[in-house]
This record gives C-alpha cells, sequence and structure tokens, in this order.
C-alpha cells in the first residue's frame, strides 16, 4: 500500500513542481483568463476626481451607462454595414419590397462568417447579442424555408474556415469540398416547390485567418483540378445552376473580406451583395438593403479582378512565396530557427491593386509602355484589356437611387488643395453618395530615366453626404494633403519630389471612372479604347514645377528624409536578380515566375540576426546605473501632463527605480506586469474589429449572471467601404469605450497592413489595397480612439502583408514602393495620427526582421516622423530570460532588437528579453544598452501616463502588488505533496523493513 | 510465472508510454517543441515498468515508484511545452505557440495520464502470484 500512496504523491509533486513553473511563464495569461488584477492602488492621500478619462455614456458602475455603451457599440456596427456593403450588381431585383418568403442556399448562410480566426472577441451562431442571417431577415418580415435551413444544418460539411492543418505555416486556406455535392438537395427541393420560393439567397464565404492566407493554388472538388481558392468550385457552380433553374430571383451575398471572381457568378443571380464579415449585427444592415429600408451607398475598397491571379503581386508572394534558393545551406549555417526559408521579392513596386490595373489601362488607351501586351492578361488572351481583366474596380458599388456630382471648385494651396463639390440625387429614393477624389501626378522623361513610377490614378481624399432626398442636394467640400501626391525617388534626387508636369485632380463613381475623366481631359475617347468616354469637366489640371525641397525635410524634426532602405532590395545582395514592374515597359517587367537567389554569405551574415559589437565610447554600467534608485516623490499621476519632450523630469521619474525594474517595461502582454512602485500592470485590448474582453457589469441572461463581451465590429473593408468619415471616427470612438470600459491601456487594432493580393488571410483586418485609404482611414480612427483615453496602436506596423510563413518572411522592395505603399498606409494612424503605440510584423525588411530594423524603428519613426510612441514587437514569447542571451531564434536576438530602437516584446509578461538585455549591459559592462532600456521605460511610462489607466491614481497614489490565489494554490500543492511523499517513501521504508525483520 | 494483477498495470503503462513517445515524435516533426526529457523519461520509464514485469523483487517498489514518476515527469513536459499552442487554441490567436499541435499536446496528455495511472496501479499490486 505503501509502495502505491508513495507513488501518488510523487506524481503529484513532480507534476505541481513542473506546472508551476510553467504556471508563472504564462501568469500573465493565466491572470487575464482569471481576471485577476495582481497590483491594487491604494490612496495615501485626499484622491479628489481621479476618473480623467470619463466614457460619455456615464458612470463605469452605472449598469445604464454600460447598456447604452453597447447599445451605440451595435448602432456603430449595423451602421457600417448599413453603409459599407457594396451592391455590385442588380438587374432590377433589389429591394425585395414585396418578396416574403425566402430559401437560403450556402453553408454560409446557416453558418456564417463573422470574423475569422485573429484576435479579439468572436461572435458566433447563438452567441449574446449576436444576430444570424435568418433572424436579421426575419426582423424585415421575411420568412425563411425552416426544412432547408435545417437541412444544411445537418449536413456534415462545412464552409471553408480558414483553420491551418499540421505543418505550422499556414498552408490551409482550401475551399474544397466545403459545399455540399447538388445531390444533397434532392430530399428537400419539395420544400420550395410551392412555397418559400419568392427569393432565393445564396451566401458564399471565404475565411482565411491569421496564419493562413487562402491558397493561390487550390484544388477544386474533384481534388485534382488546380485553381484558385476565389474562384468557384465545382459544388458551388452547380449550386448556382440548380438555384437559377429553380428560382426567378436570385441573390447572392458574399460573405468574404477576399475578392471572389465575382464573374463566375454573375450569369446565375440577378444580384449581388458584398457583405464582408458582419460582426455581432451587421446582418441587420444586410437585411435591411435587401428589402431597402436602407439604400446601399457602400464601395468597394478593393479592385475585383476576372482571375484573382492576375495581380503581379501574386507572383512572389502568398502560398506562391518561394524559397530561398539554397535553403538547406541556409538553414544549416544559421540555423532552422532564424525562420530563413522564404522570400518575397515585391516585384510589383507601387503597383498594387487597382494601381496596376488602372495604370496600365491608361497606358493601353495612350499607346504606352507596351500595356497591350498578352503578358500578365488572362489565360490565351491575345492582348491585354482592361475590361476583360477588371469586373468591378475600387471604389465601385452602386444605389438603388441616383447621384450627379459636380466639380464645382480645385483651389490648389502651398499645402493642401480644396475640392469642391456639388452633390444631387437625381433618383426616386433617399440615400448617401460617396464623393471619391482622386489624382494623377506627372510620368515624364526624369521619371522613366530614374525609375520614379507613378499610378495614373490615386486616391486622394472622399467624404459622404447626409441622407439626400429625391432631387436633394448637397455640396461637400474634401481638403487633399499634397504631401500624398509626392513621389519618392530612390535612385537620383533619393527623397521626395514633385514632378515637373501637369497634374490632375478628378472626381468619378469609382477609381476607373475617375481616371477616365482625366483622359477625357487629355483628349482620349472610346477610339483610343477607353472602355467608356470620360467627362473632362470632373478634372481639373495645373502645373507643378520640380521639386525636391518641399518634402524633404521633416517637419516635425527637421531631420533630412533619405534612402534608408537600399539595403532591402534584392539587387543590392545580388546584382541584377530582380526586375520591378515598370509602366515604362509592361511587357517586359510584368513578373511571370517567382524570383528566388541563393543566400551570399554576406547575406546569412545578417539573416543570422546577431551583429551588435558594443562601441568603443559606451559608458560604463555603472555610470548609468548610478543614476538609479533615487526616490524623488514622483507619481504616475504628476507625470500625466508633463510633455515628453521635458526629459529631464521623465528622467528623474524613471531613475526612481532600480536597473532591475527596467525590464517589466519592455514587458508588454495581455497583462503588463507593473514597472516597480511607478506603474500598476494593466491589460490591453487586442483586434483591428474589436477590442477583446468582456464588460465589467454583469448582467442576468435566462436567470443566470453572465459578463457580456466587447462589440465584434465589421471586418475592416467594410468600415473603409463606407467611404464614411464619420464612421470611422465612430469606430475609433466606440472601440475607445469598449477599451475604456475594459480598463485597456492601448488597442493594438487599426489593420494597417495592405490587401497585396487578394488572398491574404487578414485582409478581414486590414483596411484596404490601397495605401491613401489606409492612411486616411487610420488617421481617423486613431484620432476619435484617443480622445477617449485609450491609447490606439497600429497593427502590424508594417509590413505583414501576407499569412503564409509570415515569420521571418524575407520581403525585399525598392524604397520607392515601400515609402509610398507599406509605409504610407501606416503613416496616416502613426504619425498624423499620433498613435500612442505600435505593434510591429513578423515580416523580415530585406534580410533583417522588422524589429531589428534600425531604419525602420529610429531613423523613421524617430528621427524622420518625430514620433515619441510606445515600439512593440509581434508576438515574440519568452519565458526564461536565460535562454534569450544569444543566438537562439530570429525573434530572440534581444539586443538587436533594442538597439535598432524596439523597445516592448509582445507576449512577454516575464520581460525575459528584457533581462537579456539587462544582463548582456551587466556581464559586457555596456552602459549603452541599461540607456536603452531607461529610454524604453520613459516611452513606455509616457504612454501610461496618457491613458485611462491613470483613472483613479492620485498624485499620492501607491501600488501594492497581490500574489494571485492560483500562484499560492500551487505552491501549497508543492509544500503538501512535498512532506506527504517524505511521509509515505518513510513509511514504505519502515514497512518494508518490518518485513524484513518478520522474515 | 503466473501473470499478476500488476504484471498487466505495468504491461499498459509500458505500452502507453510507448505510444505516447511515437505521439511526442509525430508531434515534433509536425513543429511542436522538442525536449530530450520527455523522450528519456519516457525510456526509462519503460524500462522500469519492463523490469517489474518479471516479477516480485526486494527493488520492485521503488522501480514501480520511479517509473510512475519519470512517467509523470515525461507527461507533464509534454504538455507544459505545448501551453502555447493550447493557449492559442483557447483564445483563436496564432501568437503563443501552433494552435493546430493542441490536440496532439491534448492526445499526448490523455495517454501519459492512464499510462501513469497504470503505473500507480502496478504499485499497489504485486507483480508476481
Amino acid at each position: 500500500m505503501w509502495s502505491g500512496l508513495t507513488a501518488i504523491v510523487a506524481v503529484l509533486l513532480v507534476i505541481s513542481i513542473i506546472g508551476q513553473g510553467a504556471a508563472l511563464g504564462y501568469a500573465d495569461v493565466i491572470n487575464n483568463m482569471l481576471g485577476i488584477d495582481p497590483v491594487i492602488i491604494v490612496e495615501k492621500g485626499e484622491a479628489g476626481d481621479t476618473t480623467y478619462f470619463k466614457s460619455s455614456f456615464g458612470a463605469f458602475d452605472d449598469i445604464k451607462a454600460q447598456e447604452a455603451m453597447l447599445k451605440a457599440s451595435f448602432e456603430q456596427n449595423i451602421n457600417e454595414m448599413r453603409e459599407g456593403a457594396a451592391l455590385l450588381y442588380n438587374n432590377g431585383v433589389l429591394p425585395l419590397k414585396t418578396e416574403t418568403r425566402v430559401s437560403l442556399f450556402g453553408h454560409a448562410s446557416v453558418d456564417s462568417a463573422y470574423q475569422s480566426s485573429s484576435a479579439g472577441t468572436k461572435a458566433a451562431d447563438g452567441g449574446l447579442n449576436v444576430i444570424n442571417l435568418r433572424q436579421a431577415l426575419e426582423g424585415q418580415n421575411f420568412v425563411v424555408n425552416p426544412t432547408l435551413w435545417d437541412h444544411l444544418k445537418a449536413s456534415t460539411v462545412t464552409r471553408n474556415n480558414g483553420a491551418a492543418g499540421w505543418g505550422g505555416a499556414g498552408v490551409s486556406g482550401s475551399v474544397a469540398n466545403t459545399e455540399d455535392p447538388i445531390g444533397y438537395y434532392d430530399t428537400v427541393k419539395s420544400s420550395w416547390a410551392n412555397d418559400y420560393k419568392d427569393v432565393a439567397i445564396v451566401t458564399f464565404a471565404r475565411q482565411g485567418a491569421e496564419g493562413t492566407d487562402l491558397k493561390m493554388q487550390d484544388v477544386d472538388d474533384d481534388g485534382v483540378t488546380v485553381m484558385s481558392s476565389l474562384a468557384l468550385h465545382q459544388n458551388e457552380k452547380d449550386l448556382l445552376a440548380m438555384v437559377r433553374s429553380e428560382f426567378d430571383k436570385v441573390v447572392v451575398l458574399l460573405n468574404s473580406p477576399n475578392q471572389m471572381e465575382v464573374h463566375e457568378i454573375i450569369p446565375y443571380c440577378d444580384a449581388i451583395l458584398y457583405i464582408g464579415f458582419p460582426g455581432h449585427q451587421g446582418f441587420v444592415g444586410v437585411a435591411e438593403i435587401l428589402r431597402g429600408t436602407v439604400n446601399p451607398s457602400g464601395k468597394l475598397v478593393d479592385t475585383y479582378a476576372t482571375s484573382s491571379l492576375s495581380a503581379p503581386a501574386t507572383v512572389n508572394s502568398g502560398t506562391q512565396s518561394p524559397l530561398y534558393a539554397n535553403v538547406d545551406h541556409i538553414n544549416a549555417t544559421i540555423g532552422a530557427d532564424e525562420f530563413a526559408e522564404y522570400m518575397s521579392f515585391q516585384a510589383e513596386g507601387i503597383y498594387i491593386g487597382y494601381r496596376y490595373y488602372e495604370t496600365r489601362y491608361a497606358d493601353y488607351v495612350m499607346g504606352k509602355g507596351n500595356a497591350k501586351s498578352n503578358v500578365g492578361a488572362l489565360a490565351g488572351a491575345s492582348e491585354w484589356k482592361y475590361e476583360n481583366e477588371v469586373q468591378f474596380p475600387f471604389g465601385y458599388g452602386q444605389s438603388y437611387t441616383t447621384f450627379e456630382q459636380t466639380l464645382d471648385k480645385v483651389e490648389v494651396g502651398e499645402d493642401e488643395i480644396t475640392v469642391t463639390v456639388t452633390v444631387k440625387n437625381t433618383g426616386s429614393v433617399a440615400g448617401k453618395s460617396v464623393v471619391q477624389v482622386y489624382a494623377q501626378t506627372p510620368y515624364g522623361e526624369y521619371e522613366i530615366a530614374n525609375k520614379v513610377e507613378k499610378s495614373a490614378i490615386q486616391l486622394a481624399g472622399f467624404d459622404k453626404t447626409g441622407m439626400l432626398e429625391p432631387n436633394g442636394t448637397e455640396t461637400v467640400t474634401v481638403t487633399v494633403d499634397k504631401y500624398l501626391l509626392a513621389s519618392y525617388d530612390y535612385t537620383k534626387e533619393k527623397g521626395y519630389i514633385l514632378s515637373e508636369g501637369d497634374y490632375y485632380i478628378s472626381i468619378g463613381d469609382d477609381c476607373h471612372d475617375a481616371l477616365n475623366n482625366i483622359l477625357a481631359a487629355q483628349g482620349y475617347t472610346t477610339a483610343n479604347g477607353m472602355t467608356a468616354n470620360g467627362n473632362a469637366a470632373k478634372s481639373y489640371k495645373w502645373h507643378q514645377e520640380f521639386d525636391n525641397e518641399k518634402y524633404n525635410l521633416s517637419p516635425e524634426t527637421g531631420f533630412e528624409i533619405t534612402n534608408q532602405f537600399d539595403d532591402c532590395d534584392l539587387n543590392y545582395w545580388v546584382a541584377g536578380s530582380g526586375v520591378y514592374l515598370s509602366r515604362n515597359d509592361w511587357a517586359g517587367t510584368y513578373p511571370v515566375a517567382p524570383t528566388t537567389v541563393s543566400a551570399t554569405d554576406a547575406m546569412l551574415d545578417i539573416l543570422d540576426g546577431e551583429w551588435y559589437e558594443k562601441a568603443a565610447d559606451a559608458p560604463s554600467y555603472a555610470e548609468i546605473a548610478a543614476n538609479f534608485g533615487k526616490d524623488e516623490g514622483i507619481t504616475l499621476a504628476m507625470m500625466k501632463d508633463v510633455p515628453y519632450s521635458d526629459r529631464a523630469t521623465w528622467l528623474k521619474f524613471i531613475y526612481q527605480l532600480q536597473p532591475e525594474d527596467l525590464p517589466a517595461a519592455t514587458a508588454e502582454s495581455f497583462t503588463c506586469p507593473a514597472v516597480g512602485n511607478l506603474s500598476p500592470a494593466f491589460k490591453v485590448g487586442d483586434g483591428a474589429d474589436s477590442v477583446g474582453g468582456s464588460l465589467p457589469i454583469k448582467i442576468n441572461v435566462n436567470g443566470e449572471e453572465v459578463t457580456i463581451p466587447t462589440t465584434r465590429y465589421c471586418s475592416k473593408p467594410i468600415l473603409t467601404g463606407t467611404f464614411n468619415p464619420d464612421l470611422m471616427s465612430g469606430r475609433g470612438t466606440a472601440m475607445g469605450e469598449d477599451a475604456l470600459w475594459s480598463k485597456f491601456m492601448i488597442n493594438y487594432n487599426m489593420g494597417v497592413n495592405l490587401h497585396r493580393t487578394p488572398f491574404g488571410g487578414r485582409s478581414f483586418e486590414y483596411m484596404s489595397e490601397c495605401p491613401i485609404m489606409s492612411y486616411l482611414a487610420g488617421e481617423l480612427e486613431t484620432v476619435a480612439m484617443q480622445k477617449c483615453g485609450t491609447l490606439a496602436g497600429p497593427k502590424h506596423a508594417v509590413g505583414n502583408d501576407q499569412e503564409f510563413y509570415r515569420e521571418g518572411l524575407s520581403c525585399f522592395f525598392n524604397e520607392q514602393a515601400f515609402r509610398e505603399t507599406t509605409l504610407r498606409a501606416g503613416e496616416g494612424s502613426i504619425r498624423a495620427g499620433q498613435a500612442g503605440g505600435l505593434m510591429q510584423s513578423f515580416s523580415r525588411f530585406g534580410l533583417k526582421w522588422c524589429s531589428s530594423s534600425y531604419a525602420y524603428n529610429t531613423t523613421v519613426l524617430r528621427n524622420e516622423w518625430g514620433w515619441h510612441g510606445c515600439i512593440d514587437t509581434d508576438a515574440a514569447p519568452a519565458f526564461d530570460a536565460a535562454a534569450y542571451v544569444d543566438d537562439s531564434g530570429y525573434k530572440n536576438h534581444s539586443v538587436e532588437v533594442i538597439t535598432a530602437g524596439t523597445q516592448e516584446w509582445c507576449l512577454d509578461g516575464a520581460g525575459a528579453h528584457g533581462m537579456a538585455v539587462l544582463k548582456q549591459a551587466k556581464e559586457t559592462d555596456d552602459g549603452y544598452l541599461l540607456q536603452l532600456l531607461t529610454e524604453a521605460a520613459i516611452n513606455w511610462e509616457y504612454a501610461i501616463s496618457r491613458g485611462n489607466i491613470i483613472n483613479g491614481m492620485s498624485a499620492t497614489a501607491e501600488f501594492v502588488e497581490i500574489t494571485p490565489w492560483w500562484e499560492t494554490a500551487i505552491e501549497y500543492m508543492v509544500i503538501g505533496s512535498a512532506v506527504l511523499t517524505v511521509a509515505c517513501g518513510a513509511m514504505l521504508v519502515y514497512s518494508k523493513m518490518g518485513k524484513k525483520k518478520e522474515q | 510465472m503466473k501473470k499478476s494483477l500488476g504484471f498487466y498495470f505495468a504491461l499498459v503503462s509500458a505500452v502507453l508510454a510507448a505510444v505516447g513517445l511515437i505521439v511526442f515524435f509525430v508531434y515534433t516533426g509536425n513543429g511542436g517543441e522538442m525536449n530530450t526529457v520527455v523522450i528519456a523519461a519516457t525510456i526509462a520509464g519503460i524500462l522500469c515498468e519492463a523490469a517489474l514485469m518479471m516479477g516480485e523483487k526486494s527493488y520492485t517498489d521503488y522501480l514501480g515508484i520511479a517509473g510512475a514518476v519519470l512517467l509523470a515527469v515525461a507527461m507533464t513536459y509534454s504538455v507544459t511545452g505545448g501551453l502555447g499552442n493550447i493557449a492559442d487554441q483557447f483564445q483563436g490567436i496564432v501568437m503563443f505557440g501552433k494552435a493546430e499541435l493542441a490536440n496532439l499536446n491534448f492526445a499526448m496528455l490523455g495517454i501519459y495520464l492512464v499510462s501513469v495511472v497504470a503505473a500507480i496501479g502496478a504499485c499497489f499490486t504485486k507483480k508476481s502470484k
């Protein structure tokens, strides 16, 4: 018996000891899950009113205020869909004014995609406050065929859900066999034979996920035929054909943030409505649009191409990203843990999305650049032709009414351009109209000679009218920042230029229409191959002299802006290895095969990630450490109004710590730890369309006390598709309030990456293929959110445009492309919106991890943009400080990361990376590293002092750390099982000795 | 030698531990975290259980305890090494680990757990009749 009992308690001892170590490594996650705040604030004096950031809905302990806040968030969610869903096709069947009894087809009808797998609150069928498609339709007095609904629900087939399979590189994203074979419907055809036949609504979904891009080379339902995952698969085609044959009216809903190949759908339906992901209650807006109680006004923020694989970026990215040619040698030399296997040469340069299709179209019309060549055209085409290549352009979306827009006036100032447009509702129903303002800048001899590429059309600004009754008019003024018209000349001037020549401002129903208006002003017509004659009166021309000075000094710091990313160009390492797409020769530069190289020894030295050497003039550790440990009586609340520029005071504040406290200021996680006794532990929000977490006050549902999850809003391209600045700001306010109530210091949100291809697994979180849209929308959302007392943290800033092998992917680009696309997309939130922080990406810029790029983190963010938010890596969990001192993986070169300017490590609640830096500082007597930890602490504390975390803190408040109950429980378990093991072991020995004696 | 209940407990424990180790290799082959302690502890645990099957000796009580403890070590490390995977699966994110591997962590937990229980069972019973 004693043998068995000893075994039991010894096993418990082993489990509790090993488990204790693991649990402490994940302490922040456990505390977050259990809702434990490990630090409490103790007031030592007269506090007064310390609610510096108040909710606009009332007190935080008032359930009515919480309910009002929740109601407003759902209203924002629904309004986004009302104004962001884009009506792509309508032969007159919509709105469904009289139809009542409907049949729903497609698995996404009964199992809709509300969001993809990523951060933030998850909405799902049956979830609290979630409204599904059926409920939303019933809310508009439709009656849904219940037999068909139940039949679909009972199927074993499930729609694609973005889940990655085994393999670790996010290689799923297949859509094969995600609809039933058509025979599955045979048994329920009678359900719509004589009833529920007013209209068929078919919903198709495409869903990537964090870590999973949609496949560029998917297989059809037969498991053999190779095709794009964004094309209709055979079971989907069969379903559409059957529905078309049995119903007079067929409406298709695109429950997908990724651009499906809709040309295949149009022959089988009467209307197509793009709805993206609806979040908690967006389906309400969908049903209202179908019924006609809401007039659609949403516009596409991506190009819907005939072939999703025709975008030049698809050749070298996503699931077609090539391996380095000598990948085995790379792994053998620097180790597989450096994640340096895949590369993506961004041959497309600036020609992402509409910038490719529309520019090539313009050159086609003007007869320039070999645009007509069939290189890059649809398979089998003899020439490239816009109308064959593009189904719906950026900015496209129909309405139930018609509008007439008149370009009243364009005023070109020194820094801004003011565009005045009058809009008239010329139709018969009320509606809202989007004013889209575009620009064209010159592409002349200088640009050709110096490889300065130009899009023939680029978004410059937008606004939206209020509700216009029939015959109603409204005058809208859009202001354009001239900076957005500058080009980056990376070969000659090595800086921003304003090209010499004719500039155009144009308005249009979409970007193609706006381009046609410019081409019309330039004298082109359908005789030149235009898809339609433009209206020259909707464009405005002015002449600009060459200017290489205006934007070459930072307005914030005076720092000279010049090339920083030469080493991110593949040709820098292997001469002549990469050709960038140029409108000067479409045929000769369109990428037709992936570009790959063998990494040279020089490249391996950088990919290895270890390059820091202590500077000869670095101060000693002791010299810097001597500043610490001086209590000045300065509390966090006292710092809340101290400007960042007051370095002396911030240093005094930080020097109250000990050096050993500093790693905590580098530790960002779901629960960030306290930093000494200067600032408390706090939580952060994470998610582009939801901050995650729950609201503080529980409610009673069916007799049970439950917490309410924060709201999941529509997918980002629906928000940006509203083209409504008020709703973009509204999202910032709504998520700012969500975070304020949840006590989140910062929301890592915004989604500033580009839809570089239509296949991005996180297109649902990112704003658009257009960097200017991301710039403008990001600024609006950031500013509004931060007014609530919640910092905005754009992610993944920048360059995380794909999920396939996102960890460590070497992205090669030229500096013009980087600055005008990737960087520009984040610049609106970070620089213009003055975001309080940012989260970086997993990608490499050239050969260096984004987080280890001095050029990006210090030169651009700090020196050029004068920005002083906190810079956080993407997820780099670390649980053991000792393991992160040396070369142990691409995210673990902590010293290279902090010397590049990065200051926090995401999901490193233990501060292990910071501890590694501190350890090296001590061991190598490197005071410079200690200085960098000090700088990190200043930026971290500055950010904390500007947000809602200081609510409740007076100048005399102190922080007291508490030990969470689960830590105590494990401790007791260890002690208890150890005592019992010793006792049982002793009894075992004693009993055996007794037996021996007996024998 | 007639087979006792303890023999079968030890046999089940050893076989399941071997299965657990195979699953662990599948797990690491798919990108799961390699931990040599899991391998060493499992092999040592199997050897202990195999020795128990040889029949009752003066040291079998200690050997049984050692086997159970070693397999518990393997079990615990196989799970703690995958906490990131499990955290990601629960939170629906891809940050700490690989959510798609969490099911293998659960599988290892289940297999090793039964193996440990069987090993403890062997400690309570005689190894030969």
